[in-house]
C-alpha cells in the first residue's frame, strides 16, 4: 500500500526551495494548527496540501488510510483564510532552504507471515535559517493535518504520527522513518 | 494502540470532548474503554441499531455541535464531512464504507486527552466475525 506524492508534486515542492516565504494558512486553521488542508503561501504560487481518507483493507477489515495531496489554490482561497485570521507568519521573509519529505514505512507481520507493507509520504519539511516548519498528518487515517513550528529535525522535534493498528502476539509491527532531501534528487 | 493520552491544548466553548460528554448516556457507551460502542471486528468500535444510516447521521450531528463542518475535499465524491473544533479535535462521517455501513471516526485532542477511533453502524443483529487468527 502506497500514499505517497507523485513526481509531479515531489516537482511542485522541490520549486519551493529559494522561494520567499510569507505564511502558512488554511481553512478553519485555528491556534492548534490542525486541518484538512493548508496552505504553502511563498512569493510564488500558494501550494495546497490537502489531506485524503480512503478505505483499503487490512487484517480482514476496511480501515481508513490517510494520504497527503497537492492541490491548487486560488488567490481568493488564500485571502479568505488571512481575512478569517487563519494564516501564521513565523519565518515570513525567510527563504526556503530545503524541503524534506517524511517517508514512514510500516511493515506488519501475522504469525511471521507479512500482512502490512505500508508506505507513506506523511508530511513535509520546509527549512529556514532560523527554523523548520513540518506540514504533516496527524495520523494515518484521518485526514487531518497538524502543522508544527521546529528548532531542528532530530527525532525528539519531529511530530508522531499516530496509528491504530493493533499490535500483540501474532501481530507484529516495524515502523522506519526518514527524510527524502528534495534539493537531492531531480 | 489507538485510545491514549498525549499533549495538546486546553481549549474553552464548544468541544469534541464536550459533546462526547453531553451524548454518552443517548448511545451505547463503555465507560470502563471510554469509547463508544462494542468491539467491532478489527480496531473498529460498532454501534448497532434499526436503521444504522440514520443512527449515524444523529451521531454525527450530535458530536459535531459547534464545531465547523465542510467536506473533507472540494471535490469529495463521496460524501464524506468533517468537523473541527478549535482544540484540533474533529469528527469525520462517511456516509458509505466499503463495509456496507456508514462510519464515524473520532479524533480527540483535548488538553492531555488523546483519542482516536472509527465507529461502523450496523443492522440490529449483526455479530463480530470469528477472529480468522
Amino acid at each position: 500500500m502506497r500514499k505517497i506524492f507523485s513526481e509531479v508534486e515531489l516537482e511542485s515542492l522541490r520549486g519551493l526551495i529559494g522561494s520567499a516565504f510569507q505564511f502558512v494558512a488554511g481553512p478553519g486553521l485555528w491556534h492548534a494548527l490542525t486541518g484538512s488542508s493548508v496552505y504553502v503561501v511563498c512569493d510564488n504560487s500558494p501550494i495546497g496540501v490537502q489531506a485524503y481518507s480512503d478505505e483499503e483493507e487490512f487484517q480482514g477489515e476496511w480501515e481508513d488510510f490517510s494520504r497527503l495531496q497537492l492541490t491548487p489554490v486560488t488567490k481568493k482561497e488564500v485571502e479568505e483564510c488571512v481575512q478569517d485570521g487563519f494564516a501564521y507568519r513565523k519565518h515570513m521573509g525567510e527563504f526556503v532552504r530545503g524541503v524534506f519529505v517524511i517517508v514512514d514505512e510500516i511493515f506488519g507481520e501475522l504469525d511471521g507471515v507479512k500482512n502490512l507493507d505500508y508506505l507513506s509520504h506523511s508530511g513535509i519539511v520546509l527549512q529556514f535559517d532560523t527554523g523548520y516548519i513540518c506540514i504533516a498528518k496527524h495520523d494515518h487515517h484521518q485526514p487531518v493535518i497538524k502543522v508544527t513550528y521546529l528548532d531542528d529535525m532530530s527525532e525528539e522535534q519531529m511530530p508522531h504520527t499516530f496509528n491504530r493498528f493493533d499490535e500483540d502476539l501474532n501481530q507484529k509491527l516495524y515502523l522506519k522513518r526518514t527524510l527524502l532531501d528534495l534539493s537531492a534528487i531531480g | 494502540m489507538g485510545a491514549g493520552s498525549g499533549g495538546g491544548y486546553a481549549s474553552f466553548g464548544p468541544s469534541l470532548l464536550g459533546n462526547v460528554q453531553a451524548v454518552v448516556n443517548k448511545y451505547p457507551y463503555n465507560s470502563h474503554s471510554g469509547l463508544f460502542g462494542v468491539k467491532g471486528n478489527g480496531s473498529a468500535r460498532v454501534i448497532v441499531s434499526d436503521n444504522p444510516s440514520t443512527t449515524a447521521k444523529a451521531f454525527f450531528k450530535d458530536l459535531s455541535k459547534g464545531g465547523s463542518t465542510s467536506s473533507v475535499a472540494k471535490t469529495d465524491p463521496k460524501g464524506m464531512k468533517m468537523t473541527k473544533f478549535i482544540d484540533g479535535s474533529s469528527v469525520t462521517y462517511r456516509p458509505n464504507s466499503k463495509s456496507g455501513s456508514p462510519s464515524v471516526n473520532l479524533l480527540i485532542t483535548s488538553g492531555s486527552k488523546y483519542q482516536n477511533y472509527k465507529i461502523h453502524f450496523e443492522q440490529t443483529g449483526w455479530m463480530p466475525k470469528k477472529d480468522k487468527r
